[in-house]
């Protein structure tokens, strides 16, 4: 019992940052069209950006959080503007995006590993705060720090896309551009709000990785493939379902590390995502129909 | 020792070269001729050279662990093949990029088989001997050959044989089928061709190439690291594919040399920086290579545009 009490917090923690970036990818993926390789180095670049906030400038970690959130949001709508418009405005394939993406990827990572140096880095939090709840089953500061940040800004979101016009826009858009642009949504402006969004949302689960695991230019990169398995399983362009799915999957994974080596829970992630692409395309929490 | 004058470096950097243009001609044949975005292409060379590496570190005859090795990578093909081929393009992009971690997360796993990150040593087997036995060869009529020269010969020898079945495959009905299923499946299908098939059997031989790469792998570095293996190989792999031209066999030996020039063979310019950052801005310059030729070319130098499909 204590055991599943404490995967399960490690699970709430790795599966809040999931879904901190699955939100952000399935929207672009549902809205634009675009399988975004680069995501996982958005966060990898707020995770630095909180870095040289919160440790090289020594300001505090709410500083370095609200600066990576910026940093990451104005870069995903600098990029809206100098790639991916015009390349939509050429009418480029969704395999032409996705190759794109990958050297925008390239390009970010190798720019992070030439300012930053490959080297294990962390953000000013205390290490070894943790508290003892009952019998065996403990948390740590930085994991209180994790769950709940994690929670409340998906709560917000999650509120914010059921309740806001624009929050319903990009639902719709999602669902279907065409329809919606017919139906009178400004769709220039959904694009923007969604990268905005979908940028904040990557550079504060960056931040929250390089607290809750080590910063290295590969962090965002080794998180790219799980939060792809949280789309997938939430169903590709739904919001709640990347935000259901991250959890899930981030539970699944620590939840497996009671039967099987623990260094395999990675693997897990990735069994989930074929056998879901295979077995129910549209994802666990989607509905039937043809995509 | 000046390195632009050094043969036994560009010996080093065209062997890395003719391993990357085998890999990429398995690839060519997925993504130019089929339409299989294979993102896990790296996987099926990660069997071909641990399936050898096990093989000839158990004492098995080189000459049976080759074709092992390419029948083992061929077998990994279909496996995945199999239940993923139906899927839509991108998710098929993804799956087989997950298969390929997997794999890899299961090698480091297993290291009292594999060695996992300690690597597995001797892999190469005899090689090494009978490398020694040729220079011994052409010393003995009188040639001094630098010790890399053997491989780098034989792994583009054998590039260009595996490039010359594929363009005789090309005169086929077999690849005539492969394009049809490239350009419109349901088009092929309706014409009574059996596109589950050819786009397995197209997986398949791609990946005992793959495998070959691999074989070839293991010759070049002797000792295997799941760290070789990792998604950037493909990555890269994509890069030398599409600066080659989709669809284009000779594309890929041009692409190839490009890409192993830049990532290896920019070693001897004396940059006023240090290696790691140096290291760093090789990759800045494939990426935006990478963006460059999909934004203003996306068929690449060699390949046809009206042969280039990139939507799902």
């Amino acid at each position: 019992m204590d055991e599943l009490l404490n995967t399960t917090i490690n699970g709430l923690s790795s599966g809040g940052i999931y879904a901190l970036g699955a939100i952000g990818l399935s929207l672009v993926y549902g809205i634009l069209k675009l399988v975004n390789f680069a995501h996982g180095d958005f966060m990898t670049l707020g995770g630095y950006v909180a870095f040289a906030i919160n440790v090289s400038a020594g300001m505090p970690l709410a500083v370095a959080f609200l600066g990576a959130i910026a940093a990451v949001a104005a870069l995903g709508l600098v990029l809206e503007f100098a790639i991916w418009a015009p390349m939509r405005r050429r009418g480029a394939g969704i395999m032409q995006l996705m190759l794109l993406s990958i050297g925008l990827a390239f390009v970010i990572r190798n720019m992070i590993l030439f300012e930053w140096g490959g080297e294990d880095r962390g953000l000013d939090v205390d290490q070894f705060q943790s508290w003892n709840l009952f019998g065996d089953v403990t948390i740590s500061a930085i994991q209180v720090t994790v769950i709940a940040t994690a929670g409340v800004v998906l709560l917000l979101v999650a509120t914010m896309l059921r309740v806001t016009l624009i929050g319903k826009s990009m639902r719709a858009l999602s669902d279907s551009f065409d329809l919606a642009e017919v139906s009178g949504v400004n769709t220039r402006r959904v694009v923007i709000y969604t990268w905005l969004l979908a940028g904040s949302l990557a550079g504060l689960a960056g931040v929250l990785a390089a607290i809750y695991t080590t910063l290295t230019p590969n962090t965002g990169w080794f998180l790219l493939l799980p939060i792809f398995a949280a789309v997938v399983l939430g169903g590709i362009g739904s919001a709640y379902g990347a935000l259901l799915g991250g959890i899930t999957l981030g539970l699944v994974q620590e939840w497996s590390t009671m039967f099987i080596r623990p260094t395999y829970k990675e693997a897990i992630g990735f069994l989930v995502l074929i056998l879901v692409l295979i077995v129910r395309p549209q994802g666990i929490f989607g509905q039937a129909r043809t995509v | 020792m000046d390195p632009l004058l050094a043969f036994g470096f560009w010996a080093f950097v065209l062997t890395f070269a003719g391993v990357y243009a085998i890999f990429v001609l398995g690839l060519q044949l997925e993504v130019g001729d089929t339409g299989l975005i294979n993102f896990g292409h790296v996987a099926f060379m990660a069997i071909g050279a641990y399936t050898m590496g096990l093989l000839v570190t158990n004492d098995v005859s080189i000459w049976i662990a080759i074709p092992i090795a390419l029948a083992a990578s061929a077998a990994g093909g279909l496996l995945l093949g199999i239940p993923t081929l139906r899927l839509r393009a991108d998710y098929f992009a993804i799956t087989t990029i997950a298969a390929g971690e997997i794999l890899r997360i299961a090698i480091v796993n297993e290291q009292d088989t594999t060695g996992g990150t300690q690597g597995l040593r001797s892999a190469s087997g005899p090689w090494r001997d009978a490398n020694n036995d040729i220079l011994d060869f052409f010393s003995g009529i009188g040639i001094e050959l630098d010790r890399r020269v053997p491989l780098l010969v034989l792994v583009w020898v054998t590039a260009v044989l595996v490039g010359l079945v594929l363009v005789y495959l090309g005169r086929t009905p077999w690849r005539r089928v492969l394009r049809a299923v490239r350009e419109d499946e349901d088009a092929a299908a309706a014409a009574g061709k059996p596109v589950f098939r050819y786009k397995l059997q197209a997986l398949a031989l791609g990946s005992s190439i793959a495998g070959l790469a691999g074989v070839f792998y293991t010759l070049f570095s002797t000792t295997l690291f799941p760290t070789n293996f990792e998604p950037i190989f493909t990555f890269v792999g994509f890069a030398i594919l599409i600066l080659g031209g989709v669809g284009s066999y000779f594309g890929v030996v041009v692409g190839s040399v490009v890409i192993a020039v830049i990532v290896s063979g920019t070693r001897f310019l004396d940059f006023p920086l240090d290696a790691d950052k140096v290291a760093a801005l090789r990759f800045v310059v494939i990426g935006l290579l990478i963006m460059a030729i999909m934004a203003f070319r996306p068929q690449g130098l060699f390949g046809k545009k009206e042969e280039l499909h990139l939507d799902a």
